[in-house]
């Protein structure tokens, strides 16, 4: 086990300099980022004194080792327009509008998806399976910011059962929560759903049937128990589309998280910001993946058994 | 000791509904096997024996496969009009089942031990006393694995075929069943772990005086181990009788070719049987004998007339054939 | 498995609704739009859809320009088809020639490349459309770029597959034998075998990209403005959406009803054309 989270380890921190590396290919290759820190009638002399002061006119290799030893330390420069803070201090300002949102729509997706795929594949063939099939084909076509507008709409202005966006308690965040689910909720209840049928399909359950386990014992503890790790390999994926996530549903309902954050500070050029919104992205997302892995070898002893 | 019947099958007709129509895997079938008695079930895949047992553990694949007529009695009770709830009180506690492939057969992500302990928690009938963890480490012992203190905490990956079959075993005897059926049960060990897993279940048997069903193509197996034998063919039975008079005076030439094709006692003959063509599709209309199309011996009448099982072959009530041509070695 | 006759109903109408409300307004937008889709009538701002206190004059109403709606949803839809078709084909020219080196080297190629696929598929891609966008802008060519990075994996890893299984093919050895180069091989041999598959692929694709550019255009990360993208049309009436609705409405529901139709009709071309690949 010790040997299979070192790996798995190992090669996150190798997805995450893949990711520091093309990050900082974009700030420095696609165009100077003294363009995107200056004003356009910046004179020479701002333009020469940025560069040394940014370090520019060194090897880029050198630029790079400096990025990642900032970077490590969570130094992304200063924000050029909240000015007087760190990029790094904006993001983290943000961070827990975020993550409330997201981790209600995790929640939901959850909820809603694994006893709907479950309940689906038992039923293989049903109108419940008939309205799963619905849904998953409806989550791959929505696009998450009509959905949004579209549930604004309807519940908040012409019911006006929800408040129409900004940040607030729980109302608030019932309708942005929905339309960040809605895809999850379509690929998450098809993931199960063919997990299960395979599973269902299997000697054991046959052998767990006729030493007389109830049928709710046999779906839950020996059938879901072996889907479930389809799932939840799928939760590393869903807490990273959950994030990019948020940049659409914030930008939508005004929710003052990172992801609005990010638009915001497309809009006012502040690339410190925007590339500290993408490095705690990734960064949360890997971690997310790692864990995933590690949960995965806690659930299987033969994976757990490895090495 | 054989002693009364425990369980009856009379006229058992059961279909899988495949898009193509029904499919009638299991035509007519009935056979009693009797306490302390092992029933030998024969016949090439397909043939019918494994659907004939889950159709008495009514656990046949849903939604398509359904019972459609007949009996089968248990002590007397009928199971086809049981409950689902009823069956599954029936199920491990009055009737168990061995599974054919124990590396399939038991769910990775629980220990053996749990397995065994979830069997005799539902099963339980008598109460019997100690705690459910010192009972599984008594189940694995009675099936003969070893080490079983530490094995009861082994997860099924890190068991031997064999072993793992022990623990099967274990799990269909923990609530001490009336009937065991054990659908090839050793077709995936290797030879010599077969000979001890039989020796094993003879043991259990001669020690709970429970009846067995065991199904198998390998005919060397039956001649040790069963009292009586039926032999399956395209979902009916074609002959039938005690191990000594089927074996001596084969009635059926499918049972004559079956015999002819095993080449020593306990050869595991995989790809029958030195017969040619194919048991029929079952989706065809069937007219006459289904064996006809295969058979050396068949005329007109066994091509349009369907035999019936006639009795007193061997000089005993217990052995008949369905075949028209059945005198034609005696 | 049950065979399925050629011409059910389905595929028909998902291809009807692709072609009345994709293909057709791409091409000729210029001949069937009622009104300029940049002309702003100043005195019909906000006007409601027809059925909603509006005229045939703007069916689908006006936005807060007074610019017709029906008008723009239909000049919309050349930004939608193009970006898909130029997006996929490259996306799926670069997939496939980096699955067929992968899957036909073997060894160290292979795994490079399956590795930079994994890690594409680990980088959410709205992020990298971020990153791009602070420094240059948005612009046509940023979605592309987004469009092939998010997209050629899919390619890669299953022409890879695929190729992998043809290369050790009888055929294969037969004109390896007969001296054949390995060009050659991948050309004419390797190649032809797997275009269902791609195709295939490309069809499942097409619902992706057209959600993701209307994302990045809705974000104004995407297509620039004024130009009348599905997705900025859509963020053109978020600010309205408590008074005029059909803003956003009428275009949402060209984007749902593109990709729906091209989703069934993706599903039902890999039904018929590669069942292997029903796990994608």
């Amino acid at each position: 086990m010790a040997r299979f989270i070192t790996t798995r380890f190992l090669q996150a921190l190798l997805s995450l300099l893949v990711i520091t590396l093309i990050v900082f290919s974009l700030s420095h290759l696609t165009g100077s980022p003294i363009d995107a820190l200056l004003p356009d009638d910046a004179t020479q002399a701002q333009i020469d004194n940025l560069t040394r002061e940014l370090g520019l006119d060194r090897p880029l290799h050198v630029q790079y080792f400096t990025f990642l030893q900032n970077a490590a330390l969570g130094d992304f420069g200063d924000s050029t327009k909240w000015k007087g803070s760190s990029a790094a201090e904006v993001v983290i300002d943000r961070l827990p509008a975020t993550l409330q949102l997201g981790g209600l729509a995790l929640l939901i997706s959850v909820v809603v998806a694994i006893p709907l795929g479950v309940v689906a594949a038992v039923r293989k063939g049903s109108s419940i399976d008939a309205v799963a099939s619905v849904i998953a084909l409806l989550g791959q076509s929505l696009p998450a910011f009509w959905l949004g507008l579209v549930l604004m709409w309807v519940f908040a202005v012409i019911l006006g059962w929800f408040p129409t966006s900004g940040y607030g308690g729980v109302t608030h965040m019932v309708l942005p929560a929905i339309a960040m689910a809605w895809f999850q909720i379509a690929a998450l209840t098809r993931l199960t759903r063919s997990a299960m049928l395979e599973v269902l399909d299997a000697e054991y359950i046959k052998l767990a049937r006729v030493k007389g386990v109830s049928e709710r014992a046999i779906v839950w503890r020996h059938a879901f128990s072996n889907a479930a790790i389809v799932p939840i390999t799928y939760f590393g994926v869903l807490a990273g589309s959950l994030l990019t996530g948020s940049v659409v549903i914030e930008t939508v309902f005004a929710w003052p998280g990172a992801g609005l954050l990010a638009i915001d500070a497309i809009r006012g050029r502040d690339f410190p910001v925007v590339q500290s919104v993408v490095m705690f992205f990734a960064v949360f997302f890997l971690l997310a993946n790692f864990l995933v892995d590690i949960l995965y070898a806690v659930i299987d002893p033969r994976i757990r058994h490895q090495g | 000791m054989i002693g009364e019947p425990v369980l009856e099958v009379r006229n058992l007709k059961t279909h899988l509904m495949v898009k193509a129509g029904p499919l009638p895997v299991v035509d007519d079938v009935s056979f009693s096997v009797s306490a302390g008695e092992t029933l030998g079930i024969v016949g090439e895949s397909g043939c019918g024996k494994s659907m004939t047992a889950l159709s008495i553990m009514r656990v046949l694949p849903r939604p398509i496969g359904r019972i459609v007529g007949g009996e089968i009695l248990l002590r007397g009770e009928d199971l086809v009009s049981k409950s689902e709830a009823e069956m599954t009180a029936i199920r491990g506690s009055r009737l168990g089942m061995i599974l054919q492939d124990p590396h399939t057969s038991l769910n990775p992500l629980h220990t053996v031990g749990n397995q065994v302990i979830e069997a005799l928690r539902i099963n339980d009938r008598r109460g019997a006393g100690g705690s459910l963890p010192a009972r599984a480490v008594a189940m694995l012992k009675k099936v003969n694995v070893a080490d079983a203190e530490r094995r009861v905490h082994a997860y099924p990956h890190q068991m031997s075929g064999g072993m793992k079959q022990r623990v099967v075993g274990a799990i269909a005897i923990s609530g001490a069943p009336d009937v065991i059926i054990a659908d090839e049960p050793t077709t995936a060990l290797d030879v010599t772990i077969q000979l001890q897993y039989l020796q094993l279940l003879q043991e259990i048997q001669a020690e709970t005086g429970m009846a067995m069903i065991f199904i198998t193509h390998d005919l060397g197996i039956v001649a040790n181990l069963c009292h009586r034998l039926i032999v399956m063919y395209a979902g009916r039975i074609v002959e039938e009788g005690t191990v000594r008079d089927v074996f001596k005076a084969p009635s059926h030439p499918y049972t004559e070719a079956l015999l002819n094709s095993v080449p020593a006692v306990n050869r595991k003959v995989d790809r029958l049987y030195a017969i040619d063509g194919q048991p029929p599709k079952l989706t065809q209309t069937r007219v006459g004998c289904s064996f006809a199309p295969r058979c050396p011996y068949a005329d007109d009448t066994c091509r349009s007339l369907a035999p019936s099982p006639s009795p007193g072959l061997s000089g005993s009530g217990d052995h008949r054939a369905s075949c028209w041509k059945q005198e034609r070695g005696a | 498995m049950r065979k399925r006759p050629f011409f059910d109903g389905l595929p028909v109408i998902s291809l009807t609704i692709l072609v009345v409300v994709l293909v057709i307004p791409a091409l000729f937008a210029d001949l069937i739009a009622p009104h300029d889709p940049y002309k702003a009538y100043l005195r019909n701002r906000l006007e409601p859809p027809l059925f909603f206190g509006g005229t045939t004059e703007f069916i689908l109403g006006t936005d807060r320009l007074g610019r017709d709606i029906l008008s723009r949803i239909l000049h919309g839809a050349k930004y939608a088809l193009s970006i898909s078709i130029v997006g996929i084909l490259l996306g799926a020219a670069v997939g496939t020639a980096l699955g067929l080196i992968a899957g036909y080297l073997r060894g160290m190629a292979d795994a490079v490349i399956m590795r930079v696929v994994d890690i594409t598929f680990a980088l959410p891609s709205i992020l990298l459309a971020l990153a791009l966008a602070t420094l240059s802008g948005p612009s046509f060519q940023l979605v592309i770029f987004v469009v092939i990075f998010v997209i050629w994996g899919y390619f890669a890893r299953q022409v890879r597959a695929e190729t992998l299984v043809l290369r050790e093919a009888d055929f294969v050895a037969r004109a390896r034998v007969a001296g054949a180069s390995d060009l050659r091989i991948l050309r004419k041999y390797i190649l032809p075998n797997i275009v269902n598959t791609i195709v295939v692929l490309a069809t499942l694709q097409v619902g992706v990209v057209v959600i993701l550019e209307a994302t990045l255009s809705f974000l104004g990360i995407g297509i620039p403005r004024p130009t009348p993208a599905w997705g900025l049309l859509v963020a053109d009436g978020r600010q309205l959406i408590v008074s005029s609705w059909w803003i956003s409405f009428f275009p949402g529901l060209a984007i749902l009803l593109t990709v729906l139709s091209v989703n069934l009709l993706g599903d039902w071309l890999r039904d018929r054309l590669d069942p292997k690949l029903r796990q994608v």
